[in-house]
C-alpha cells in the first residue's frame, strides 16, 4: 500500500545525469513509497535498451549536429526529447508498482487542462487519435520504474530528422512517419507551458492516490553513486553497445517489435551471440543472445535452445523467434 | 522469492514479525503464498481468541485447495486484518505487508528460525 | 500405473508448468501466471490447453451406426459429416462409464474422444459391448491434442490457416485440415463455455503446433493455461466432471443431462435400468453461496437441518467472482431460490439453489 508520494523535479538538462537519477531513485525508492520524477532533455535522442543505436538513428549526424545520444535501461523503441518534452517518472516497489494507476495521474493532469486523453494499448496515451505520451517499464531487483514522455511543443521537424533512418526502413515495416503518429499537447492548448502542465500532475498525483504530495527530500540522494552512473550512461560503450564481427545474421519484424540476432559462428559452434529489438520486455531480448552462446550452429539446436531457455520469460516471442531461427537456418556454415 | 531478515520463521511457513517482545504481527511467508497459488478465501480468528503454537488458527483457501494455517506462537489475538479478507489477493502480492493477525502475551518462540535457517530449509525441500 | 506424459510434456516444464498427475499423464495444474489470470485470459481474450491426455478412439464399419446407438443413450441416426455430438454411456444399472463426444467422419466412420482417466475402461467397455460389422481402435497415442479458447480463438486461427479450414458452427469439425502447415482436425468445441477450438495434431506435430499458436497469439494476451484453470472454467460454466457430477453410480438423468438420453430410442445399454427407476430422486443443481466460505465438493448439504445430498464440485470461480458449486440433492429441494445449508469443514453456510449455468458468454 502506497503511504508516501514524493515529488521531484530535475535540475539538470544533461541526458546521462537525468537517466542516472532516474536509475538512482528506482533503485532507492521504499516500502510503501511512489516517487514522481520529472526531468527533460536538450536535444537528445533516447534509444530502448537492447536497440541498435546504428540502426535507429544517424549516429553520426546526429552526433555533429551536437545532438544527444542516449541509451535508457527500458525496452522499446527510439524517442527524441528536447526542452518542449516533459519527461516523468514513477518509481515504487514491485508490490506498489500499479501501472494502470499510474497512468491515472497522467490521463486526469492532462483532462486538467481540458485535453481529452485516453490511455491506448498498455504503453501509449493519445489526444485526438495521435499519442503525445510513450511509455517504457523496467524492473530490476524488485523495483520499478515505470516512465514517459508528454509532448508539450517539441520541435517535429528537428524530431522526424533524428528518429528517420530510411524511408525504405519505415515501408518494410509497414508504418507510417513518426511524425504522422504523434501530436504536441499545445495542438489542443496553445498557451501550455511545461510549467503548467508540472503543476497539474502533481495536483494530479495527490488526487488520484489520495495523499499529499511532498518534495523528496535531497538528503537522500548519494552524489557518487549518482555521478558514478552518470559516467557509465555516457559512455561509448553503454550508448554504442558491443559490436562483435558476426557472420549470420537473422532478422525478422514481429508484431511486438523487431529482432536482430547476430551470431559470431566459429568451428561450426556459435561462439558469441548478440541480440538486437526495440520490444518493450526488455528482459528476454539479452536472454536470446545467451541462450545460442555456446550452441553447434544448427537450425533445430539453436530454436530449441530458445525455447529451453527463455519460453518461461514470454512464451509467444520465444516460439516466435525460434522459429524465426529455424526458417533462417539452411545448416550450412556461414 | 524473499525473506526479510528482522522477521522469525516456522517450519510450517508463517512468519512472526516481533514489534516487541510480547507482541508481533502474524502471516504466511512468501513461498507459501507461491506454493498455495491465487488466494481468494481467508478465515480469521476473532480478537480475544486464544493462540496455541503449533495448531491452526486460520484457514486459507486458493483457487483449488484449503490449507490450515498454524499459529507460530502461543498468545491472545489482539487485532484481526479485516482488510485481508476482502483483498485476500494481498497475500499473493505483498506476503510481508498481509498480516492476519497481531499477537499479545507471547510465549512459545523456540522453535522459530530466522530467515537464514528458514532459507535453508526451503532450499533442502526443493 | 505407470505415469504418461504428453508430447507436450517438456513444453510445460519449460514455461514453468507445476507438474501433477491427473488422468494417468503428468500436467500442468498451472503456469506461473496463476489459475485466476489463465481463467480470465479465456473469458476476456485466449488461452491454451494441453489436452492431449484425452482418450480417442476409431469406430469404423457399416454398423458403427447401430453400435452407437446401442453403447451410447444419445441418437446418432442423423447426423452429419463433421458434426460433434455428446452423450454420456451408460452401464446396465443406469450408471455412468464415461461421458464423451462422437464426431462423424463419414457415415461409416466416427472418431470418439472420452476422458484420459477412463481411456482404458471405456475400450474394455466397447469391446464388449460391440457386435456385428464394425471395428474399434484406440489412437489415442497417435494424437495430441490442443484447445485453443476464448474470444479471440478464431482470430487467431485465421492468422494460421485459410478461412475455409475453421468450422462455422460449434459442435462441428473439419477432418484433413491444416493450421500453419500442420495436418489437424479442427472442431469448434471446449470445455470452458467459452468460443473455441480443439485441434487434434498428430503426437509428433503437437510441440510445433503449440508453438506457432503461442505466437500468433501473443498479441491477443494469448497465455498457457493449466487444468487448474480448465477445472475453475467447466465450473463456472456448469459442465459435469466425470468422477465428480456423473460416476458408475449416478445416472445422466440424476446429473441433469435428461436431453442427451433419448429413451424413445429402441434400445441401449442402461435404458431399461433407468425406465425402471422412472424419475429420479435426486439432481444435480447449481449452488451459490450467501454466506462467507467456499464450499467444495462432497461436502453435506442441509435443508430445514436434514441432509438433502452433497456437493459434488465446488470453488472461486475467477469471472463471476465468487464461489460456486454444484451438488446432487433432493428433488424436492432443487428449485431455484431454495436456500440450504453447506457443512463447510464444520462451518453451515448459507447457499442459495441458481440456475446454471453460473456463466453464460
Amino acid at each position: 500500500m502506497i503511504s508516501a508520494i514524493k515529488v521531484f523535479r530535475s535540475t539538470t538538462v544533461v541526458p546521462y545525469d537525468n537517466i542516472a537519477m532516474e536509475t538512482f531513485l528506482t533503485m532507492h525508492v521504499q516500502e510503501g513509497e511512489c516517487i514522481l520524477y520529472l526531468w527533460q532533455n536538450q536535444d537528445t535522442v533516447v534509444i530502448g535498451r537492447n536497440q541498435n543505436a546504428w540502426e535507429e538513428c544517424r549516429v553520426q549526424r546526429f552526433r555533429e549536429n551536437r545532438g544527444h545520444l542516449a541509451r535508457r535501461l527500458s525496452g522499446g523503441g527510439a524517442v527524441y526529447h528536447d526542452l518542449g518534452n516533459l519527461n516523468f517518472t514513477f518509481a515504487s516497489r514491485r508490490a506498489d508498482h500499479d501501472p494502470a494507476r499510474q497512468s491515472e495521474v497522467i490521463l486526469r493532469a492532462v483532462r486538467k487542462l481540458g485535453i481529452p486523453a485516453e490511455r491506448t494499448g498498455r504503453n501509449d496515451m493519445e489526444a485526438g487519435g495521435r499519442k503525445f505520451s510513450g511509455n517504457a517499464f523496467y524492473e530490476h531487483r524488485g523495483c520499478c520504474c515505470h516512465h514517459g514522455t508528454l509532448m508539450v511543443h517539441v520541435n517535429l521537424d528537428r524530431m522526424e530528422e533524428a528518429l528517420t533512418v530510411s524511408v525504405a526502413k519505415l515501408r518494410s515495416r509497414g508504418v507510417q512517419s513518426v511524425r504522422a503518429r504523434v501530436v504536441n499537447l499545445r495542438s489542443f492548448r496553445p498557451d501550455l507551458e511545461i510549467e503548467t502542465l508540472e503543476a497539474c500532475l502533481t495536483e494530479a498525483f495527490g488526487e488520484v492516490y489520495g495523499l499529499k504530495p511532498e518534495k523528496l527530500d535531497s538528503a537522500r540522494l548519494d552524489g557518487t553513486e549518482i555521478s558514478l552512473e552518470s559516467a557509465r550512461m555516457a559512455s561509448e560503450e553503454w550508448i554504442l553497445g558491443r559490436r562483435i564481427p558476426f557472420s549470420a545474421v537473422m532478422e525478422e519484424r514481429f508484431p511486438w517489435g523487431g529482432v536482430r540476432l547476430e551470431l559470431t559462428v566459429r568451428d561450426g559452434k556459435v561462439e558469441e551471440a548478440l541480440c538486437w529489438s526495440d520490444a518493450m520486455n526488455e528482459q528476454i531480448i539479452p536472454a536470446f543472445g545467451q541462450a545460442l552462446t555456446g550452441c553447434p550452429y544448427d537450425g533445430e539446436m539453436l530454436a530449441r535452445r530458445i525455447l529451453d531457455k527463455t519460453a518461461c520469460l514470454d512464451p509467444g516471442m520465444a516460439a516466435g523467434v525460434s522459429r524465426m531461427i529455424l526458417n533462417q537456418t539452411d545448416g550450412a556454415d556461414p | 522469492m524473499h525473506f526479510p531478515k528482522e522477521l522469525k520463521y516456522t517450519k510450517t511457513h508463517e512468519w512472526v514479525r516481533f514489534t516487541d517482545e510480547n507482541t508481533a504481527y502474524i502471516g504466511i511467508t512468501d513461498y507459501a503464498q507461491d506454493q498455495l497459488g491465487d488466494l481468494v478465501f481467508v478465515n480469521l480468528p476473532a480478537p480475544g481468541d486464544a493462540l496455541t503454537a503449533g495448531e491452526s488458527f486460520a484457514d486459507v483457501e486458493s483457487v483449488k485447495a484449503v490449507s490450515d494455517v498454524n499459529a507460530p506462537v502461543t498468545g491472545t489475538v489482539e487485532e484481526v486484518n479485516e482488510e485481508l479478507a476482502d483483498a485476500p489477493e494481498k497475500m499473493n502480492e505483498s506476503p510481508y505487508d498481509a498480516w492476519f493477525v497481531l499477537a499479545s502475551g507471547i510465549t512459545g518462540t523456540d522453535e522459530l528460525m530466522d530467515a537464514d535457517a528458514y532459507e535453508a530449509m526451503i532450499a533442502s525441500e526443493a | 500405473m505407470e505415469i504418461r506424459r504428453t508430447p507436450l510434456y517438456e513444453a510445460h516444464v519449460r514455461l514453468g508448468g507445476r507438474m501433477v498427475e491427473f488422468g494417468g499423464y503428468e500436467m500442468p495444474v498451472q503456469y506461473p501466471t496463476g489459475v485466476i489470470k489463465e481463467h480470465m485470459a479465456v473469458r476476456e481474450a485466449c488461452g491454451l490447453f494441453d489436452v492431449s491426455h484425452m482418450g480417442e478412439v476409431l469406430l469404423e464399419g457399416p454398423e458403427a451406426v447401430k453400435n452407437l446407438n446401442h453403447l451410447l443413450t444419445n441418437d446418432y441416426t442423423v447426423m452429419e459429416d463433421g458434426q460433434a455430438r455428446y452423450s454420456p454411456m451408460c452401464n446396465e444399472q443406469g450408471g455412468t462409464v464415461d461421458d464423451l463426444i462422437v464426431y462423424r467422419i463419414s457415415p461409416e466412420r466416427y472418431f470418439i474422444v472420452v476422458n484420459a482417466s477412463n481411456r482404458e475402461k471405456d475400450v474394455a467397455w466397447m469391446r464388449d459391448h460391440i457386435s456385428g460389422q464394425v471395428k474399434l481402435t484406440d489412437v489415442s497415442d497417435s494424437w495430441g491434442q490442443i484447445a485453443l479458447q476464448g474470444p479471440k480463438a478464431q482470430e487467431i486461427l485465421e492468422k494460421l490457416t485459410e478461412k475455409e479450414n475453421i468450422p462455422e458452427k460449434s459442435y462441428h469439425a473439419l477432418f484433413d485440415r491444416e493450421v500453419g502447415g500442420i495436418p489437424c482436425i479442427v472442431s469448434r468445441t471446449g470445455y470452458t463455455g467459452s468460443d473455441g477450438f480443439e485441434l487434434y495434431v498428430p503426437a509428433s506435430r503437437t510441440e510445433e503446433l503449440w508453438n506457432l499458436l503461442l505466437e500468433a497469439g501473443r498479441e491477443y494476451g494469448l497465455i498457457p493455461c493449466g487444468l487448474g484453470a480448465r477445472d475453475t472454467l467447466r465450473l463456472e460454466a456448469s459442465m459435469p466432471l466425470y468422477g465428480h457430477e456423473l460416476s458408475e453410480t449416478i445416472s445422466p438423468l440424476t446429473a441433469g443431462l435428461g436431453y442427451f438420453v433419448k429413451m424413445d430410442k429402441p434400445d441401449f445399454i442402461g435404458k431399461a435400468a433407468l425406465e425402471a427407476a422412472g424419475k429420479p430422486a435426486q439432481r444435480r443443481v447449481g449452488l451459490r453461496a450467501l454466506g462467507r466460505g467456499i464450499p467444495r465438493e462432497h461436502q453435506d448439504v442441509y435443508f430445514n437441518g436434514q441432509k438433502v445430498g452433497q456437493t459434488t464440485s465446488g470453488t472461486h470461480c475467477p469471472y463471476i467472482g465468487g464461489p460456486a458449486a454444484m451438488a446432487i440433492i433432493d428433488l424436492a429441494c432443487g428449485e431455484i431460490g431454495t436456500k440450504v445449508e453447506v457443512d463447510v469443514r464444520g462451518r453451515r453456510i448459507e447457499a442459495e439453489v441458481v440456475k446454471m449455468p453460473f456463466y453464460k458468454k
